[in-house]
């Protein structure tokens, strides 16, 4: 497998709930909550969930977008720090300095040098190489800015890189001849750029948008559901640009979104969340075909296919997902679950891996998948 | 199969500042007994304004009906519109006086068609008054549609008070040849648990006890409610307009004198009333059998607070509750998760099996198409470009916008699938393409696109479409 590009460890974020006259914190929302990914370069990460599950969340928190509440993000790790470093935070149990042991001292400290949230200068560079797609085009751009200065914005701030790796500013003709070959390979043409961008359709606007994103190379793309507002005829022409411009520019994406379909044509491997926490990973393909997690499995059954002669299994899950800002103990998905037992409302499942590239975050993967655990009677039904 | 509804012709236009949005140009198609009817197309193909034109819910203006048909049974849903461009036209100078009979004439139409047309949205708060409980919105649509059968139900527990009054002591009840009887094997079917039973069981006798105290009144009120039920239903079945006409008249004088908005609203204050306890019971009953957790709390609750999928219940409950011929359902579940899809896609099939309601349903979703719908309308820039059987429609497209919305989607079932594109957008409807509508967009045009419409023509039983490739004077490849 390639190298890794991003070890996010522990993430969390929590935001705090006011009330009352003098504005105290009365909870928290729990939008992530203890979350390790690594994404490796090249890759399509595809990251699911229903609505407020913490995707976009966890994205802007990705790529310090959000201040996180708890965690540390290596980017581009070198190999040694990396893998010893996160395996010690996620088996930190304390964060007191002073009850550490004298190897984990130094580890954190190392840690420390390596974060990119704490460290300043890998934070600029950071934020040098990572940009984010949003899904409503038309709030992303500012209404009162031409297509070209919107798309030129973050090159005056950033700058392009150089064939030496290193990065040069650019302005004046030089600029404006980068953005007129840029917008030509969006499918754009050279008079889109004296526009303003209500003059655009929402499939325009995109393209506009991830314009504005890749024009200064970045290496790590965030989208967030880069075409969930757009018709299926227009979000087939933004996945097939978005496909051609990740190999010729060798990004890394990251795609948020909650179709499943989208999921399965664009990306690797899947990322599965359920109330703020991560509950599968896997290969693309074995996530489809061999679900394990019960939330994936009822999750994959909901999908319509549209073919009226397939039939299929539904299975359906009984009330609604719970308040992310007091979520069920032990395992979240306990209070939906078939599998639920005893042990379900009280432990919560670690996030393991249960065979090879494919791990889930349950008490009872194994004997599910097995089949030695049979499904409580739920309402199903077939299509 | 039986027609319920029948659309010909239906041509709806926007008259605003930028010039006229012609949003239907010429939209047919009907409706089955029963049947699930599909329509599928891209954001701003005419799908919602097709359904807003048939309940009469365009905004007016800058919205109007231009032309076409809409008849439910025998009557034409769109007939006061005819008269209104009669009006207008022959007799400009009385037209003060003949806004009066319009209005009433619209506000007639309306009742008829919250009767018979039920309609839910994408948005549930969209159907839903945020500033009364659930329970005072679906009550409220009982006492306007359903009293009849309030009332029958009440007189029954009146006639059988004792036998109620066993059955809640812990015996059975022997099931009665009318609505009561009806209503008590629903009950034994659906209800939750002894406690959801035993409230029924309450309502159901304290209703009948108000009932029986004055009696005379509520079988004066039923007797009256019955003969505008049958007058009413008279409407759909006389195929004489003339006929029609009268009733029209007879009806539309009735309504004023009984007012039910303000009737309902009158019962509202009197808690005790056996109509106003049938239809709270009505409404708990109607919320257990959508499926909803804890339906007495729902019941008290204001709509801000219930989750998306939760108010699409409830809205769907208060469609039922009028019990539709036809109910519309435009994009129901496009705002909600897959897994709440899901649990509302099956609640609507199994409402459609328990009661046999006709549904069109409205989507953008080949997925939710495919496995809800007998037949399918696909939609393109204010027509319906292709319609068939379910299966058929999605073994044999014929339409090149069919073909393409088909090789747009990508599938969970087929990772492999090489995704094709249709080029360019939806038109703007002010000046939309000249000839057939979609020729800018579509790969197989030539010369005859750009200057005429297709027609609709049938390709094979039951399968038509509208394009110049079916037309037999040029062949397809
Ligand atoms: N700025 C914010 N302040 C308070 N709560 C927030 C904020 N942003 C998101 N949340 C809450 O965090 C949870 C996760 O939200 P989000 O990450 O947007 O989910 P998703 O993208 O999966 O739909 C939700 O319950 C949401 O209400
Ligand atoms: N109130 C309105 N004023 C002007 N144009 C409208 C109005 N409502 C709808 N339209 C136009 O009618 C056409 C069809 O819209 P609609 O029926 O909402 O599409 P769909 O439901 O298929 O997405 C669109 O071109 C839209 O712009
Ligand atoms: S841990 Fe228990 S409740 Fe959670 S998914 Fe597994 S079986 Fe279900
Ligand atoms: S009529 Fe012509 S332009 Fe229209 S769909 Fe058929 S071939 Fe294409
Ligand atoms: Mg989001
Ligand atoms: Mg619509």
């Amino acid at each position: 497998m390639s190298k890794v590009l991003i070890d996010a460890v522990g993430l969390r974020k929590y935001f705090p709930i006011k009330g009352g006259v003098t504005g105290r914190t009365l909870g928290y929302v729990y939008a992530v909550d203890d979350v390790n990914i690594k994404i490796y370069k090249g890759e399509t990460v595809g990251l699911v969930g229903e609505s407020g599950c913490g995707k976009t969340t966890l994205g802007r928190v990705l790529l310090d977008l959000a201040e996180p509440t708890a965690g540390v993000l290596f980017y581009n790790p070198e190999d040694s720090v990396s893998s010893k470093v996160s395996e010690l935070y996620k088996n930190l149990k304390t964060n007191k300095p002073s009850e550490l042991k004298k190897e984990e001292k130094k580890l954190v400290e190392e840690a420390k040098k390596a974060d990119v949230y704490r460290n300043k200068k890998r934070n600029r560079e950071f934020r040098k190489k990572v940009q984010i797609v949003f899904q409503d085009p038309v709030s992303s751009l500012d209404p009162r800015m031409l297509i070209k200065d919107i798309i030129a914005e973050p090159i005056l701030i950033n700058g392009i890189p150089t064939e030496d790796g290193k990065r040069k500013k650019i302005k004046g003709d030089e600029l404006l001849n980068y953005i007129r070959e840029m917008i030509g390979e969006m499918g754009l043409n050279e008079d889109h750029l004296f526009r303003f961008p209500h003059e655009f359709s929402g499939g325009q606007r995109q393209r506009i948008a991830i314009a504005r994103a890749i024009s200064i190379r970045p290496e790590f793309l965030v989208l967030d559901e880069p075409t969930s507002a757009l018709d299926v005829s227009v979000q087939a022409q933004i996945l097939s640009l978005l496909e051609h411009l990740q190999q010729k520019y060798e990004m890394t994406y990251l795609f948020i979104t909650h179709n499943l379909a989208v999921i399965r044509a664009v990306s690797d491997r899947v990322i599965v969340m359920y109330l703020g926490k991560v509950v599968e990973v896997s290969r693309t393909d074995d996530l489809f075909e061999n679900p394990i997690h019960p939330y994936t499995q009822a999750l994959l059954s909901a999908i319509p296919v549209p073919d009226p002669e397939r039939k299929r299994n539904i299975v359906v899950l009984s009330g609604d997902v719970p308040s992310p800002a007091n979520p069920p103990a032990g395992c979240r998905f306990h209070t939906r679950c078939r599998f639920a037992e005893e042990i379900c409302t009280k432990e919560e499942p670690k996030l393991e891996e249960i065979k090879e590239g494919h791990t889930a975050a349950c008490h009872f993967a194994r004997e599910i998948i097995s089949g030695q655990k049979k499904p409580a009677p739920a309402p199903t039904f077939s299509t | 199969m039986e027609d319920v509804l029948v659309v010909k012709n239906l041509k709806t236009q926007f008259f605003i500042y930028e010039g006229v949005v012609k949003a239907l140009e010429d939209v047919s198609f009907s409706v089955g007994k029963g049947e699930v009817l599909g329509i599928v197309g891209e954001t701003g193909c005419g799908k919602s304004v097709t359904a807003y034109s048939i309940t009469r819910l365009i905004p007016d203006p800058p919205g109007r009906i231009v032309g076409g048909e809409v008849k439910l049974g025998n009557l034409d849903l769109m007939r006061n519109i005819k008269d209104e461009a009669r009006f207008i036209q022959k007799k400009r100078i009385k037209i003060k006086h003949n806004y009066k009979v319009i209005r009433n004439n619209e506000l007639f139409f309306n009742t008829i068609r919250g009767k018979y047309i039920s309609m839910i949205f994408q948005e549930p708060m969209a159907a839903l008054n945020p500033v009364y409980t659930v329970e005072d919105q679906i009550a409220e649509t009982l006492l306007l549609h359903n009293r009849t059968r309030l009332l029958k139900i009440m007189k029954s527990a009146s006639n059988h008070l004792s036998e109620l009054e066993r059955w809640k002591d812990g015996g059975d009840i022997d099931i009665f040849d009318d609505e009561l009887g009806e209503e008590i094997d629903k009950i034994k079917k659906t209800a939750r648990g002894a406690e959801s039973i035993k409230f029924h069981q309450d309502l159901l006798i304290e209703g009948a006890r108000g009932f029986s105290k004055k009696m005379q009144k509520y079988e004066e009120m039923l007797k009256k409610s019955i003969e505008r039920d049958e007058l009413e239903d008279r409407l759909l079945t006389d195929p004489n307009p003339a006929t029609q006409q009268e009733i029209i008249k007879r009806l539309a004088k009735e309504s004023k004198k009984i007012n039910l908005i303000k009737m309902s609203k009158q019962m509202k204050r009197n808690k005790k009333d056996p109509l106003l306890i049938e239809a709270r019971r009505e409404s708990f009953s109607l919320l257990e059998s959508v499926d909803i957790p804890n339906p007495r709390g729902v019941l008290k609750s204001y709509p801000h607070e219930l989750s998306g999928g939760m108010l699409q219940r409830v809205t769907i409950s208060i469609a039922l509750a009028n019990n539709p011929k036809v109910l519309i359902a435009d994009e129901p579940t496009t705002a909600l998760d897959v897994t709440v899809q899901a649990q509302i896609l099956k609640l609507l099939r199994d409402l459609q099996d328990a009661i046999g309601t006709s549904i069109i349903l409205i989507t953008h979703d080949l997925g939710v198409i495919a496995e809800t719908c007998n037949r399918v309308a696909v939609m393109y820039a204010g027509n319906i470009v292709e319609m068939a059987e379910v299966k058929e429609l999605f073994r044999n497209p014929k339409h090149p916008y069919t073909i393409g919305l088909l090789q747009s989607i990508p599938r969970v079932d087929d990772p492999n699938k090489t995704l094709k594109t249709i080029p360019g957008n939806v038109p703007n409807l002010i000046n939309p393409p000249q000839g057939c509508r979609f020729h800018p967009r579509c790969p197989f045009v030539f010369d005859r696109c750009r200057v005429e419409k297709p027609v609709s023509i049938e390709v094979s039983k039951g399968h038509t479409v509208e394009c110049h490739l079916f037309s037999g004077k040029v062949n397809a490849e």
